[in-house]
Formats: C-alpha cells, structure tokens, sequence
C-alpha cells in the first residue's frame, strides 16, 4: 500500500534481521522493544527527530518476499547498518542480499564499514563477517555471552541492556560523526542482488572446510539444485528447507555444488567434522547420467559425516519394491549403499513432505552428536581438527580446595547391596 | 517482609533424589516460587534432562509453554562442546570459554510481578522437539570434562550466577546417574535430598548425600556442601510405622547436618517432613496459588518451611499472596488443565471409533460405547461444555460423540444445533440416540421457533429410522414429541413495533421504536472464544431506555453518498479530535476521501446503492452521525447516535437472548453468512422476512456493525453481527468484535443508524 511513498529523510540506520526471528509474537515484542530504545538512544545523541532516526520493515515473510520500494530506498541511503546477528541470519539468502548491500556500500573513510552488528542470539558467526567486531570493551560482559534478545528480555539483566543499548547507539553516532557511514551506490535491482553469505563461500573454494560441527553442507542432487521441490504441496524449496532446518538447529549452512568435485569436497567435509546432507532426486538421479556418477562416487565413499536422503512420491510407496524408479537407482546408482546400508542413509524411508523434513532433522543431530562423542572421547580416528580446553589454574584450584575437581566427572555412590 | 537484600553472592542449591516419585521437582518449584515471593532473585534449573518435568509448574507463566523454541541445559553444554570442537586453527584466545559458560543464554523469564526485586528465571532441560533425545543421550559427560575441560566452565557458569542471583535451585537427574554426579557433587553449596519413608528410597538418599558430603571437603576436612534431608509423602495416619521409619531416615542420615547443633538438628527432623496430600499426587499445581487456608500441615506451609531453612531463618512475617493474584495464578493453572483435557477427551473420541470399528454391532458393543460416554462426561464435568461444539464440528464419529456427550453435561449453553444434526436420519443409531437424550434435556429452554423444528425432525423419524424395534430411542423420542407439542403452543412472542420514517438529505430512514417492559436485561452468556478478537460479554446486564430506537436496516451506500457529496470529510465540526485520520480515508483512487471501496468520491460501488457502505472506520460512522444531526436533527429531546451496544443487543435478542434474530437454530437462507454463497454484501432488505423481534433487518450477517461499547479502550471500538464472512458460528448475537482500531477499514464493517434520549448523553458520546 505504502510502496509508493518515499522516505522523506534518509534513514541513520537500517535494522537488518531475519523475519523468521519475529514469527512467534514473544520473539516479536523483544525486537520491536530493542529497536525502539536503540531509536530513542541514537535520536538523543543525534539531537534529530525521532522519525528520521531507524527504518524498520514490519512486515512479516508470510506476505512473501517482496523488495517494497520503501525498503529499497532505506536500504540504499541509510547511514548505518544494523545487523542483527542470529542462527537464522546467517542462513537466509535475504538477510546475505542486505548485507551485500553494506558491503557494496562501503564507506570512503578507510577502516570504516558502516556496519554495526548487534548479537541477538547467541550464534556462530560465518568467516563473511568475521571482519567486523559485535563487542568492544564498552558493552557489559554478559552481552557476549548470553546475546542482546536474553539482556533485554531477563530482568536480572536490566542495566546491562540498558548498558548495550547505549554502546550500539555510540557505534552508531560515531560512525555518523566521524563520517564512517555508508557510501552511496547506483540503482539497485533487488532480484538481481547475490547474497554475501553465498558470495564469501564461492569466493573460498577451501569453505566447505570451516566451521566444523558448527555448521552443515547440503548438497542437492537435482537438476533444479536449489529449487528443487520435492513435493508439490510442499511450502519449501528443498534449498530453503535445507536452511530453516539449519536455523532452527542453530546451525550456520553451506551448499556444496553437485559437481566433478564433490567427491573430494566430501572428502574434506569428513575430515574436517563438518555434518553433511546430500539429498537425492529420483527422477534426475533416474535420467540424468552426470548426477546419477556423482551420486554412484559417493556409493563407494564410507564417510562419518553424511547422509543421504532420498525422497519418495505416494505414489512410489504404493508399488512398493517393485517400483521401477527405485529397482533403477538402488542397482544402477547406489548398489553398495542399498546392500548393506550404514546408518543415516535415507534410501526409502521418506514419503512424505513432514517426513522428509523431521527425518532431515533428526538426521544431521544424529550426525553431529556421531562426530561429536568420537571427537569428545578423543576416538582415535586420525582427523586433524583441533580440540581446545577450557583451562583455569586459579578457577581450578579454587574449586579443588571446595573438593570438587574439574578434571574427572563427580560420581554418586548409590547404597551397598 | 524480609525482602532479603540482594546478597549478590546466592547459593546454589540442588534437589535431589535417589528415587523418582519423591516429589522433588514440585518442592523445587514450590520453593523457588516462595523465595521469588520473599523478594529474592531466583533461577530454577531443570537438569533432569532424561525426564524432564519442571516446567510443568511453570507452564502457565512461560511465553512458550510447550518449550517449541526454548533452548536448555542440554543446548548449553553442546554449544560449548561445538565451539570447543570447531575451532580453527590459529585462534587460540586464552579465555574463549568465558563466551559460553553463561547458562542464561538458556534462560527464559517466568512471567510473574514478585515484590520488590523478586523475580522466577528458569532454565528448561532443551528443545523438546523430535530431535531431543539424540541430543541428550548422545552426550559424552566424560569427554565433557576430561578433554574439553567442562568442569572449569561450570565453575565460571557458577560464579557467573552467583553474583545474579540469590537462589540458583537445580532439579537434578534421579539415582547415580552422569547428570546426577553434575548436579549434585560439582554444582551445589546446599543439597536437598528428597525421599519417600520407605528403606529403599532412605538407603539410596543417604547413601547418595553421604557420597557427596565425603567428596565435598576443603583440604582440612571441613564439608563445603550442607545437606537437608527431606521426607516426602508422609501420611501421618500410619503413626507407629511413621515413627519407625523416621527413625531409621535419622540416623542414616546420622552426621550429615552437621551445620545444625543437635537441638536444631532435632528441631529439623520434628517439622521438616512434608505431608501427603492427594491432590499433589494429580494435578501439577503451586501449593501458593491452590491453597487458601494455611494449615500447619498443609503443604504451602511445610514448602515455606524448607524455604526458611535455605535463607538461613524463617520468614519474620507469613508469607501472604494478595488474593487478586492467588485467583489470577490458579487460572492459568486451570486453563491449562483445560487444554489437557481437551487432549484426553480427543482421546475418548479415537477409543468410541475403535470400538465401533473392532465390534461388532450387539448390546455389548452398545454398552462399552455407553461407557465412553459416561468417562466423556466424568472428564469433561467442569467446562467440557465450552468445547462441545468444537468437537462436533470435526465431523468425525469419535468427534459427534464426545460433542454430543459434552453438550448434555451443560445443558444451559443450549446446543440445540447439536441436536438437530444429531437426530438426522444420516447418523448411526447410536449418536441419534444421544443426541435425542440432549433434545430431551434442552426442552424447557427452546424458543418457539427452535422447539418446532426439533418436533419436525423428530417426528420425521419416527416409524422410519425411530421404530418400537429399538425401545431406547422409541421412547425418548416419543416423550419428546408429547414435550415439545406444550411448546409449540407458547406461541411467538413478537410484538407490535411501531415504525418511524424520518427524512435524511432526501433519503428515507426506517426506525423501529420500541418500549421494553424493563429497565434491563440479564444474559447469561457462556464464555466462548472464536480467536482473540470475537468473543462474549460473558455473564452481563443490559441496561434499557424507556423508549428504543434503532434503524431498522443498515446505512446503505447511497445515504453515505450524501454524507460525502455534503463535504463531510472536510468540515472539522464531524471529526473534533480525528481530523487527522479523515485526510487519511481515501477511495479507490487515493486522492479523494470517501469509503475505501469506492472508485472516486462520486461513484458508488455499481449495482449497491442500496447494499451496505462498507470500507469505512468507526471514525467514518461517527462522522457521518454528526453530519445527521447537522442536516437532519432527530425529534426534540432526541439525537442520531450509532447504537448503544446493549440497545443493539436487545434489539437483536430480546429478552428470551436469541441466538439468531429469528430464533436459536441456524437457517442459511435467513441471513448473509459464509454458508449463504452470498460472498460479499447484500442489499439492506434482502432479508426483511428475517428480522430480529423488533423489526431490525440484518442483526446477522451482511456485515459488522459499529456500536458503542462503554469498555472500548481509547483508539479502538467494538463490532456486533458478524458478516458475510463469517459462519454461523461467528455470526451469534451474543458475539462481539472487540479491540479494533477505530482507523480500519475492512470491506465487511459497516453501521446502522439509532437515536438517543438526550438525557442519555454520554452513552453516545464515544
């Protein structure tokens, strides 16, 4: 309704955040409260018009992802901004294009990126950020180690939100002040934009590599990559499935191109402890001979770290074993897998949408929890990634001196027999 | 009021048990509600991560109750573990830990005002979602401390929590297990050890406690952990057993209170135990908000008790909870109960479906389905009347039963509709045969026209799939008909109106006036909720005027075209205060101000100059009434007004409280609802044949209508009718639209017209 009204004063700064972060009204209600004394805190400091101080798209994704003109425009002569850093963020490819838009915007002032990022949520940050600070020694201690959404909706925490908030706002103000604000790019055509998230992984052929059990790679096996729909009704795409699944486990997402490298890259993934989901199109697997090899490659792998998911029409699980399409793909295209299946090999278990995405899940957790106890037991399985210690002396002998230890496991000792 | 000053240097505190069943986490929860209470800061962990169960105390005063998206302990050892794990080479910082040894990351806010600084934070065990277990049973408790050094970041999450809290009350995992070992040797400076007064749960107890106490010295030999022993479940009405058994607690636990000189010590065990008492072994439930009286034996009081002893001394003054609160709590409680129940009685409807489906037809068969009625009943005996009809309307066998045994449970909710479907000739015997013992039930409430029809559809069954072959229903049905024949003959109660046309701006207005016999009207309306915004008035009194007037059919398009060629939206004098919101009601065109639907303010909707005007707000309506009294002023001593809400109620449901203006079951024919097909509005005397007791045409249906409500709060009104989007449901006189802005502009709210007594100013004056 409003799309073709314009700002009337570019905004200072834009808060950029994952509408999957204010569904549920609670989560909501926080946001809207944190914007609003951000607002406040930046207006006081800027002498400006309330008004003139923060752009702040309401609207939910359930009206569908629509660049509104006003929000293009915001987006585009903002002075500052705001990431709100969050599991979900870094999965969605809209919160990527408006942080390629910061980045493409980069300010003239040398060292200055007119980002402010807030922690929302606790959160593993990807090596697209990892440029950029989200603390400094003015934020309270907590701030980093609980996030802005738990400060502002704890009581207990009470001045240290109030303590955050002002040191977001003096990011802010400095950054307006001292000229580090965003710089000024041509007319913007928001289907055409690329995500960052998705540009700084293309850009680092080793990425697939970096995060460990932090994060999980996908790698769709359609022709439709991405866009591949596995079930009509479904509401997903499988690619963006694949990233709400990732949010929700708080886990960052990565796509791992079905190519000639494959192979190698899961290869890598395996010894790098990075969880990984390789999902199956039947009906490409079935004609297109290119995939159907990648696929037959990693029939031969054994690898700690995947699984593969290959989803099933109604139809399909009506004829049962004798469906030609599954006789084709489990001689043809996976036959060792199929004979003696290791665990986490979706072969012909999923029917339906629900199940394909509570078995999806279900099967990265198994999958992280597999690589996390070898790797927690100190299993001798030759992988390279490192392990660090929480080390203490004086936390440690303080405790020792209570008589608990904080090297071994307190055990109870139940009665004798 | 101690109010105990932030010490800022709380205690943890954990509660364990050897054995389940002890009443653990509800000590813990009470506790940690009465500490809260008392003014201190408190942190409730659930750490019982195989069974967890704490949040079921809280669940009332959670914001995700089901605990869909709250996170845990369980996330809070993995995301340590995950950034232990994955860590890339070369970022070596000395204190990375620090980041993730703060469990409050996990924490989610109980939603409760506490005196003073009191206030509930709680940590759940994790996501209860599919993948739950994997991530609980999964987890390497060993690796956790021997190779990540897990113990140093519980030691840092302790300090952490320490200098926030007064009270931290850990609900620890039963008998020797990992998570046990955690909670009770590593975490706490107190424990409390629950037990049952049974030798199993007194050996494994004491055992346990003693465990610890032996672990948790400084190097000289001093314990650093206080222990507190205590029986739970205790019935009192076994003396010389009990007496035995609190022997044998003693002195197993000989030793372990040494932080309490003997005369304390015996002190203690005397008033320490805590009563046995039914109702707790049920319903998850605070002893603060379900007890009122405060017995010395009761269970607040001994849960007060144990309080005392943690704070080092019991409370100076009793602790009291404003009543106010104490209902508002137990609500919460009860409306959660209420959505359990609603679980089970779904339940009841699977368990009648299989036995219909597993037996065959026979008197056996008839009986165990009788006997799912009689459990339907017992379990839906306060309040399962308020769902009824939500299970009905599911269609489904199970779903028609358990409506229709519900229904009968409250019969003044009068769901005659039930009935009337019930009685079908398209049900099985069975579910007729329920649903004539409820037509039978209902009989001396139904109005005329409702009586008739359940005379019609009985009698148009019997001989047919009503016979002397099955005597159950024969006889019900027949005693109906002799029943309701009495009813018929009441006779309808409409009553002569008196019609006043009056002239605005060249179009006629039709005003029904009418002279109720009293001054108000009681309705007891049930409470019933069709999302947030349509809902009851619930138990109320509607007060009356001497005389009534309401506009017999809805302001049409063209009387609001005269409205707007007048330059309504312009003159100031129509809007006092909203001036601001007239320059924002545009047409169609976003230039011209007029009712959103319109394509300009000069052309009306085509083919509805005489349908309702829609598009507008309740600022709009009360407009275009002040433009009325400008060129139209209503008789001396009256003014236009829109309707009083309860001017409008009565003239919609009189005194007998009609459910639909012509009686109390549905007719889709009779008014322009979701069911007619209709699928916008209608012209304002489509329905004249339908109108309410008084006269009103469209009480039902077409579209909502503004009133004034005297509850509105500032900025937003209330509707009634319901429109033609709505369902017969919706569509109940006794419904409302509550909290609206008074900005909006849907395309099914519209208004009629009323006229006031001056001396009734203020009524209108919105």
């Amino acid at each position: 309704l409003l799309s073709h009204l314009r700002n009337p004063v570019p905004p200072v700064f834009f808060v950029s955040y994952a509408r999957a972060d204010a569904v549920h009204p609670p989560y909501r209600a926080a946001l809207k409260e944190f914007v609003a004394n951000l607002r406040a805190a930046v207006a006081v400091r800027l002498a400006r018009a309330d008004d003139e101080i923060a752009f702040f798209d309401e609207s939910s994704i359930a009206a569908g992802e629509v660049w509104t003109d006003v929000l293009v425009d915001a987006l585009t002569t903002c002075s500052v901004g705001v990431a709100l850093y969050t599991p979900n963020y870094f999965t969605r490819a809209w919160c990527g294009k408006e942080f390629g838009v910061f980045r493409k915007r980069r300010p003239a002032q040398p060292g200055a990126s007119g980002i402010v990022p807030v922690l929302w949520m606790k959160c593993t940050t990807p090596p697209a950020v990892g440029d950029l600070q989200y603390r400094d020694g003015t934020f309270p201690e907590a701030y980093a180690s609980v996030g802005m959404h738990q400060l502002a909706t704890l009581q207990v925490f009470r001045d240290q939100y109030n303590q955050a908030v002002d040191a977001v706002a003096e990011r802010i103000v400095a950054a307006v002040n001292s000229g580090g604000t965003l710089g000024g790019i041509g007319a913007l055509e928001p289907e055409m934009l690329s995500s960052a998230w998705d540009e700084s992984t293309k850009a680092d052929p080793q990425s697939h590599k970096e995060g460990g059990v932090s994060k999980t790679c996908f790698v769709f096996v359609s022709r439709e990559g991405w866009d591949w729909k596995p079930y009509p009704e479904m509401n997903w795409r499988i690619g963006a499935l694949a990233q709400h699944i990732s949010g929700e486990l708080q886990l960052r997402y990565e796509e791992i191109a079905c190519d000639e490298g494959l192979k190698d890259k899961l290869q890598e993934t395996n010894e790098s402890r990075v969880p990984t989901v390789l999902f199956g199109d039947p009906a490409t697997l079935e004609r297109d001979a290119d995939y159907a090899r990648s696929m037959r490659e990693y029939d031969g792998q054994y690898l700690l770290n995947c699984a593969a998911i290959v989803p099933w029409d109604e139809a399909s699980k009506l004829a049962g074993n004798a469906d030609s399409r599954w006789i084709y793909l489990r001689t043809k295209v996976f036959p060792q897998k199929t004979e003696a299946p290791p665990p986490f090999h979706e072969w012909r278990s999923i029917f339906s949408a629900e199940e394909l995405e509570l078995r999806t899940r279900t099967t990265i957790e198994q999958i992280r929890s597999r690589l996390m106890r070898r790797a927690m037991s100190g299993a001798g399985d030759g992988l390279s990634a490192a392990v660090r210690k929480a080390e203490d002396p004086a936390l440690s002998e303080g405790a020792a001196a209570a008589g608990i230890s904080t090297e071994l496991l307190g055990r109870l000792e139940g009665p004798r027999q | 009021m101690t109010a105990a000053e932030p010490q800022r240097s709380g205690k943890i505190v954990t509660f364990y048990s050897y054995k389940g069943g002890t009443g653990r986490s509800m000590a813990l929860a009470n506790v940690a509600w009465i500490l809260a209470s008392r003014g201190c800061r408190v942190l409730a962990i659930d750490w019982d991560l195989e069974a967890p169960g704490l949040h079921r105390y809280f669940e009332p005063f959670l914001q995700d109750p089901s605990l869909e998206r709250s996170t845990g302990v369980v996330d809070f050892v993995r995301d340590f573990a995950t950034a232990a794990l994955s860590v890339e080479p070369g970022t070596q910082e000395k204190d990375w830990y620090r980041e993730y040894s703060n469990i409050l990351a996990h924490a989610v806010s109980v939603e409760w005002q506490f005196p003073g600084a009191g206030c509930l934070n709680f940590v759940p065990a994790g996501r209860q979602d599919v993948a739950y277990p994997v991530r609980v049973n999964s987890f390497d408790w060993q690796g956790f401390y021997e190779r990540l050094g897990g113990g140093v970041m519980l030691e840092d999450a302790k300090r952490g929590l320490r200098g926030l809290y007064d009270f931290v009350l850990i609900d620890s995992r039963t008998g020797v297990s990992d998570t046990a070992g955690v909670c009770t040797v590593q975490m706490p400076d107190e424990l409390v050890v629950c037990f049952t007064l049974n030798r199993q749960s007194i050996y494994g107890a004491s055992a346990a406690a003693r465990s610890v106490f032996e672990q948790r010295r400084t190097r000289t030999g001093a314990p650093t952990v206080k222990i507190w022993p205590l029986p739970t479940r205790v019935d009192p009405s076994e003396k010389d057993r009990l007496e035995v058994a609190q022997t044998i607690a003693r002195v197993r636990f000989t030793g372990l209170l040494s932080h309490l000189d003997p005369e304390e010590e015996d002190k203690y065990w005397d008033e320490i135990p805590v009563p046995y008492e039914a109702y707790y072994a049920y319903e998850e439930v605070l002893a603060t908000f379900r007890e009122r009286s405060r017995r010395p034996s009761s269970m607040l009081v001994g849960m007060e008790r144990i309080a005392g002893y943690l704070t080092g001394g019991p409370s100076s003054s009793p602790d009291v909870i404003d009543e106010a609160q104490r209902s508002k709590g137990l609500a919460a409680f009860i409306s959660r109960a209420a959505s359990d129940v609603a679980e089970e009685l779904a339940l009841m409807g699977d368990e009648y479906e299989s036995i219909r489906g597993r037996m065959s037809s026979g008197p056996r068969r008839t009986e165990l389905m009788n006997y799912v009625v009689a459990r339907t009943q017992l379990l839906g005996a306060r309040g399962g009347g308020a769902i009824a009809e939500q299970f009905f309307r599911k269609g489904t066998p199970g779903g028609r039963i358990v409506g229709l045994a519900l229904a009968r449970g409250e019969p003044h909710r009068n769901q005659v509709e039930m009935a009337l479907s019930g009685i079908s000739p398209m049900r099985t015997p069975f579910e007729q045969f329920h649903a004539l013992l409820l037509a039978q039930q209902l009989v001396p409430l139904l109005e005329a026209s409702a009586g008739a029809q359940v005379y019609a559809a009985v009698a148009a069954e019997v001989g047919k799939t009503i016979t002397e072959l099955d005597a159950s229903r024969w006889v019900v049905a027949r005693d109906l008909l002799k029943a309701l024949e009495g009813t018929a003959k009441r006779g309808d109660r409409s009553r002569p109106q008196e019609m006043l046309a009056r002239t605005v701006a060249g179009q006629r207005v039709v005003l029904v006036e009418s002279r109720p016999p009293v001054s108000s009207v009681r309705y007891d309306d049930v409470t019933e909720k069709h999302g947030p915004y349509v809902i009851t008035r619930g138990v109320h009194q509607a007060v009356l005027p001497q005389i009534l007037r309401m506009g017999r059919h809805l302001v049409t398009n063209a009387l609001f075209g005269e409205f707007v060629r007048a330059n309504g939206y312009e003159n100031q004098r129509y809007w006092s205060k909203r001036s601001r919101i007239a320059r924002r009601c545009r047409t169609a065109d976003g230039n011209s101000l007029g009712p959103g639907n319109w394509a300009d303010a000069t052309t009306l909707p085509e083919g509805k100059d005489d349908h309702p005007v829609t598009n507008i707000s309740f600022a709009e309506a009360l407009a275009f009434v002040c433009w009325c009294d400008d060129t139209c002023p209503a008789d001396p001593g009256w003014r236009w007004s829109l309707p009083p809400e309860d001017h409008w109620e009565y003239a919609a449901r009189a005194e007998s409280a009609l459910i639909y203006p012509w009686g109390d079951a549905f007719d889709a024919a009779r008014c322009n609802s979701s069911e007619s097909g209709i699928g916008g509005t209608s012209h304002v005397t489509r329905f004249e044949s339908d109108a309410s007791p008084l006269g009103c045409c469209d009480m039902a249906g077409n579209v909502w209508e503004f009133v004034v409500a005297t509850d509105a709060e500032a900025g937003q009104c209330v509707l009634r009718g319901g429109s033609f989007k709505n369902d017969r449901f919706e569509l109940r006189s006794y419904l409302r639209l509550v909290r609206i802005q008074e900005t909006i502009r849907p395309r099914d709210f519209g208004f009629r017209l009323a006229q006031v007594e001056i001396s009734e100013a203020g009524l209108g004056a919105a």
